[in-house]
């Protein structure tokens, strides 16, 4: 949805300047060749824009007609003989696949392409479903996604489908929470098939990331990729459930480094998920581990032989690899913490594990200190929206404290005071730091 | 990726999508075709699968084996041999951890829920019947009913095994398939 309102306004701006070129050329601001190449650059943009446009459509409605298929064959008609069904199951898969081979044969447009795949991937859905349905297969949603998602790994690489690659993330996360979240009975699968999935459209990932490609799937990219790892990530939590603040805290610390890296530089908050989830999701981390309950019983049962304390050191390694990658990529100077959380947050952990009042204290100290280090990096940066995500980190902190019987009444009372009275300062001293700035340039 | 690759690729991943579900349509159009049917004794309930539709879970009469030997744990897999009586109904013959080279009753794989009091309690896997949208409901109303009259006996599901592949066909109510005693 956010490529087509990107690509109406550029349609609409493009527009709204050419009808500005004659009045422009008439006042002798710009001359008339200069108005002839900003209209060819236009009419360029516009013809492939519009072709983008096509593609956003395509997609959208052979993921509608897809899962139109899909819901039409779960009603189960009872009117069809088995074979009748049979037959149906086949044919939408046939046509998807008719219809991606004619289109790489003759290597048509990327809509047709793109059509095709997202087609093809819902039908082969309905195929397995219905053919399920007919035999009344007993196994579970689980083993049912995991075969759908295999059989079309391939469209990942037949077309380079920007869509595939989206569909492939959304399902593999789909299955790691059918597979991983135990709602009831046990576990007897091997989530770790997830990550084993999650490699397969890294190739492409990274190839659109190295090639600097201007694809306005690639932004949706950076959000969905870490998305599919936190939603994913309790695949690995078996037993030892205290681990899991571990894991997800490295994680974290994963993203946040990564959004750091010099690529990211240019992208603005919203088109570098990996960074807005990895403070996001670090200060959500913390603010959950600020209550002294969480300490008394939820790391009663870490276990350092278990598969959970393997993958948070696997995590561990990778998050300090990110880390060492990104400070040294890194141009601008100071000391950002919240890259270093999680080496600090390791240490709180360990203590952790012998007292339960230290490690909470440290917590509220730290979560205090990233809140003001969040004002300070929205001040310098200008950044109204920073600016406020350190107060609220501030004010959340307090409102928790709210919930802790052993602070008295008067003394919380005076921290939401002294809370909101801090956000008004802090916005009405940032407003005029901006104002001035404005009046000096 | 050279064009010659693609196109093996995309062979390969047709073929895959086909065999994949034409074998499941032949391994259970095989094993109905062979007649060899059993009667097993259920009660349905009525829940729902987001792809697959709608579907009663068949809560099965043979659910447990009497045994002595204590070696059984939770979740192990075992297998339940069968028989028929002289209506059809299946009978449990034996359950045992490994299948044997060669016997005269059929098996159904089975997983094992829990072990107390001497009984082996398990799951026959055939828990799911597909029925048409406005059907299942009624179904599972139709032998709640059945339940509180204390007939259900007269529920049970046809179960057409052979060379131990299994596949569940259709479920009987007083001598009716579900679809048409619930059909309105």
């Amino acid at each position: 949805m956010t490529n087509l309102v990107l690509l109406i306004n550029i349609q609409h701006m493009s527009s709204k300047i050419k009808q500005a070129l004659p009045e422009l050329v008439e006042n002798g601001i710009i001359t008339e060749e200069i108005a002839q190449n900003i209209k060819t650059y236009y009419q360029k943009n516009e013809a492939s824009g519009s072709s983008r446009l096509f593609t956003v459509f395509g997609t959208l409605g052979a993921t509608l007609i897809g899962l139109g298929i899909i819901l039409i064959m779960a009603h189960n008609w009872d009117n069809f003989s088995r074979l009748t069904k049979v037959f149906l199951a086949f044919l939408p898969m046939l046509i998807g696949q008719v219809g991606l081979g004619y289109s790489i044969y003759k290597n048509k447009s990327n809509t047709w392409k793109e059509t095709a795949t997202v087609f093809l991937f819902f039908s082969v859905g309905a195929c397995i479903s219905l053919v399920s349905q007919i035999y009344n297969i007993p196994g579970d949603l689980e083993s049912f996604l995991l075969a759908w998602i295999v059989l079309c790994l391939p469209l990942l690489y037949v077309t380079k489908s920007r869509s595939a690659i989206i569909l492939h993330l959304v399902f593999i996360t789909y299955y790691a929470f059918e597979a991983g979240y135990r709602f009831y009975g046990h576990n007897s699968t091997i989530p770790h098939t997830y990550f084993l999935l999650l490699l397969f459209p890294l190739f492409s990932y990274f190839k659109m990331m190295r090639n600097h490609v201007k694809s306005s799937i690639l932004p949706i990219l950076h959000w969905l990729f870490p998305l599919s790892i936190i939603i994913s990530l309790p695949v690995c939590i078996d037993r030892s459930e205290g681990v899991g603040f571990l894991m997800y805290m490295f994680l974290f610390g994963i993203l946040y480094n990564i959004g750091q890296l010099s690529y990211f530089k240019n992208n603005s908050l919203l088109q570098n998920g990996y960074r807005f989830l990895g403070s996001l999701g670090t200060v959500i981390v913390l603010l959950i581990l600020s209550f002294r309950y969480i300490w008394k019983h939820e790391f009663n049962d870490v276990n350092f032989y278990s598969l959970e304390f393997c993958c948070a050191v696997i995590l561990f390694c990778i998050a300090s690899i990110a880390l060492y990658t990104s400070v040294r990529s890194k141009q601008e100077k100071g000391v950002n913490l919240f890259q270093y959380v999680f080496l600090i947050f390791s240490v709180i952990f360990m203590l952790g594990l012998f007292d339960d009042v230290m490690p909470t204290i440290l917590i509220n100290i730290l979560l205090f200190i990233l809140g003001v280090m969040a004002i300070k990096i929205g001040t310098d940066s200008y950044s109204f929206g920073i600016l406020n995500y350190g107060m609220l980190i501030i004010a959340v902190l307090i409102a928790c404290r709210f919930f802790d019987d052993t602070i008295p009444f008067e003394l919380r009372g005076l921290l939401f005071v002294l809370a909101g009275a801090g956000f008004f300062t802090a916005n009405y001293i940032m407003l005029k730091k901006q104002k001035s700035k404005q009046q000096e340039q | 990726m050279k064009k010659s690759y693609i196109y093996a690729l995309f062979g390969l991943m047709v073929l895959a999508q086909i065999v994949a579900s034409a074998q499941i349509v032949y391994k259970y159009e095989r094993t109905i075709a062979s007649n060899n049917v059993y009667k097993f004794k259920t009660a349905p309930v009525d829940p729902n699968d987001p792809f697959r539709g709608k579907y009663i879970t068949l809560d099965y009469q043979i659910n447990s084996f009497k045994t002595s030997d204590e070696s059984w744990d939770d979740y192990d897999v075992g297998y339940a041999y069968f028989s028929k009586d002289e209506n059809g109904f299946a009978v449990l013959e034996t359950l045992v951890k490994e299948p044997y080279s060669a016997s005269k009753f059929d098996y159904i794989q089975v997983e094992i829920n829990n072990h107390y009091d001497g009984y082996i309690h398990f799951d026959l896997p055939l828990d799911r019947y597909y029925m048409e949208e406005s059907k299942a409901y009624d179904a599972e109303v139709l032998s709640r009913e059945l339940n509180r009259n204390g007939t259900t006996d007269d529920i049970y599901a046809v179960i057409h095994i052979e060379s131990n592949i299994h596949v569940l066909t259709d479920v009987v109510v007083n001598g009716v398939s579900m679809k048409d005693a619930v059909a309105k």
